[in-house]
């Protein structure tokens, strides 16, 4: 039991080591402004950040569970994800961009209007935090790869824990970027409150959000399906 | 059409571009030809302890440390078994063609160092560094770890 919680708590710390390091910054500021996007109502930023753990906890227990089990073998999974998941990034990004700043205009039913068109965007802004979550997981950097497969998967094994490290990794994950973004969210709130400019603060929020999305995900399709190498700050 | 428009329209073209460029990339790739994947990439002694860093094309800044580290590691603590060719430091790119079955010959699935033995030009034993990834955050700490290996290693080399 003892052991357990030592091996819990490592993969926790594992988790966080990946979050703060520098390769996945790129998407870690993307998915900040995304949780923090709407500074005037803090339960939604909350569940956001809540629903983005999930995502990245949902993601990692399943690769645990396919590599782990045998499914397929660690090396194949790990190359797969860290080929193909960055490269799929780029692209997804920029249309989550041109979205989140209705750049194009889409249109989903003409008879949703009002309240109800507010609803569903609450409802599809915690949808996209999940998804944000999955997909951010999945795009394995060197680092995350590195930790996950080398360090994270044995310690499982040891263990034998294909749910409880995992998770607790994902959780590992997400926690700074979530911290952050209820942090920054709960700034601009009061700066917009004391301002009287709350409406402005989060009209801005999403636009910024937007733009990051884009740049990420131009910086990816440049770097990862375009292979211009030079564009990593450490080359 | 809005300038706003006319931004978003080349943005979701730009998306869609750098997709099928990937695909007809995959594509057009040509598998690696059959028989290369043994050949090193590099001539190595028949008795020596070898450190190998596998990269990849995609670097980052803890790769980076790992490398430099893991070569200082070698070459500062062990110089005069590097110089008469009993340890050998070497750096294999595994997205180089022919190089790719080393993910399968060491089960690798990130970034790592291995070190391995050889005798009579075969090599005996190898070991994956796994905890490189825990011990990079101190080079001190990283040091000493890949050193204890390699002495380790060149004990085992001597036969003693």
């Amino acid at each position: 039991m003892e052991t357990l919680l030592l091996g819990t708590v490592s993969a926790l710390w594992l988790g966080i080591l990946t979050s703060i390091s520098p390769c996945p910054m790129a998407t870690n500021i993307a998915a900040i402004s995304f949780i923090g996007k709407r500074v005037g109502r803090p339960l939604l930023v909350i569940l956001s950040g809540l629903l983005y753990t999930l995502g990245r906890t949902v993601a990692y227990v399943a690769v645990a569970v396919v590599a782990v089990g045998g499914l397929l073998a660690i090396p194949a999974v790990s190359d797969f994800l860290q080929t193909y998941m960055n490269r799929l990034l780029g692209p997804v990004l920029i249309v989550a961009g041109v979205v989140l700043l209705e750049l194009v205009p889409i249109r989903f039913s003409t008879s949703v209007g009002g309240e109800r068109a507010e609803k569903l965007a609450e409802k599809g802004g915690l949808l996209g935090a999940g998804l944000l979550g999955i997909l951010f997981a999945l795009s394995f950097c060197p680092i995350s790869a590195g930790l996950f497969f080398a360090s994270l998967l044995p310690l499982a094994l040891k263990h034998e824990s294909r749910l409880l490290l995992p998770t607790a990794f994902g959780v590992g994950t997400a926690l700074p970027v979530v911290v952050f973004a209820v942090v920054i969210a709960l700034s601009a709130r009061s700066v917009g409150k004391m301002y009287g400019a709350l409406a402005k603060v989060e009209w801005w929020a999403r636009r910024i959000t937007g733009v990051l999305f884009l740049l990420v995900g131009v910086y990816y399709c440049l770097l990862y399906i375009f292979g211009i190498t030079a564009l990593q700050p450490w080359n | 059409m809005k300038p706003k428009t006319i931004v978003g329209v080349v943005l979701l073209v730009f998306a869609a571009a750098s997709l099928v460029y990937l695909v007809a990339a995959e594509l057009s790739k040509t598998d690696e030809p059959a028989g290369a994947g043994g050949a090193p990439p590099t001539d190595l002694p028949d008795d020596a302890v070898v450190v190998t860093y596998f990269l990849s094309n995609f670097r980052c800044p803890t790769c980076l440390k790992i490398e430099a580290y893991s070569k200082e590691a070698v070459e500062t603590g062990f110089a005069d078994a590097v110089k008469d060719g009993r340890l050998v430091w070497r750096a294999v790119n595994t997205d180089e063609p022919g190089n790719k079955h080393f993910l399968d010959d060491y089960q690798l699935a990130a970034k790592a160092v291995v070190v391995s033995v050889r005798r009579g030009g075969k090599e005996v034993k190898w070991k994956n560094m796994e905890d490189i990834w825990f011990q990079v955050g101190v080079k001190d700490d990283f040091l000493a770890y890949i050193r204890t290996e390699v002495a380790a290693a060149l004990g085992e080399e001597k036969g003693t």
